[in-house]
């Protein structure tokens, strides 16, 4: 992978596609008719959502590896995955208030998938609190790994939410049913757009493997120097 | 006119990854910087 696609490669191609999108979000992307300018906020948004509910699928697969094979690689990808999520969760749960102001008149209100993306931040915290707190890295990987499973349960919940229930959050636009969709530059501006958050998103997890297996490689050379 | 919930939304999006990239980068350094001097310590003995 190194080879075929170094970092430095990686690091510009994500940069050029975040450009590619800012222009499509801004130039390309017709404005929206009732919410005007702001409702460009919706491509980051929901960009960021949907890397944010893939990045726990990639925790709970990871969780799953570990306890199964007990292999340092897939604990690796787990913990990986839930830091970078929680960056993207952050996103969503900053965006959304910018968003929901100047359209809802309020900043936050606790409807079903407000709440349960709250709760899918709660998730990243507590697996990455329980990473730095449990002192024994075997013990601290079970039991993140447990959490990543466990916590799983929300993320069909908070994508099914604003079709299961009458929520403040809009109902879907995108598979919605009759009556919901998009125009099409807006289905180009936002799938751009996410496509540059997957690639950003591949970026950090890169790095953060890279760190994982630096981390490790400090702790072998540390206990190799105190039993020699 | 610029709406200002749009630019604050762009500008944290944009601040919140440079922070985290900035953050990553300054962990492996340490790391890097770390595991050279366990590299030299144990070649010395």
């Amino acid at each position: 992978m190194k080879k075929i696609f170094p970092p430095t490669l990686h690091l510009l191609v994500t940069l050029a596609w975040l450009m590619v999108a800012t222009y499509l979000i801004f130039l390309y992307a017709p404005q929206e008719a009732t919410m005007g300018e702001v409702q460009r906020i919706f491509y980051i948004h929901v960009s960021s959502a949907w890397t944010a509910l893939l990045a726990y699928f990639l925790v709970f697969l990871g969780s799953i590896g570990y306890l199964w094979k007990r292999r340092d690689s897939t604990d690796d990808f787990a913990h990986a995955a839930a830091e970078v999520g929680f960056v993207f969760c952050t996103c969503v749960l900053v965006t959304g208030p910018l968003w929901a102001k100047p359209v809802w008149g309020i900043w936050w209100t606790w409807d079903a998938r407000l709440t349960l993306t709250f709760v899918l931040w709660l998730l990243f915290v507590a697996y990455l609190m329980l990473r730095s707190y449990v002192i024994k890295p075997g013990r601290a990987a079970v039991l993140a790994a447990v959490v990543g499973i466990i916590g799983f349960v929300d993320v069909p919940i908070d994508y099914m939410a604003i079709r299961w229930w009458r929520t403040q959050h809009p109902q879907p636009v995108i598979a919605g049913g009759e009556g919901s969709g998009l125009d099409p530059r807006m289905w180009v501006a936002l799938l751009v757009t996410w496509g540059a958050f997957l690639c950003l998103f591949a970026y950090l997890l890169r790095q953060y493997l890279r760190l994982a297996a630096l981390r490790r490689e400090v702790a072998q050379l540390r206990r190799f120097r105190q039993t020699n | 006119m610029c709406n200002v919930y749009l630019v604050l939304a762009y500008g944290l999006l944009w601040g919140i990854f440079t922070v985290y990239a900035w953050v990553i980068h300054g962990r492996q350094r340490r790391l890097e910087k770390d595991l050279e001097e366990l590299k030299k310590a144990l070649e010395q003995r």
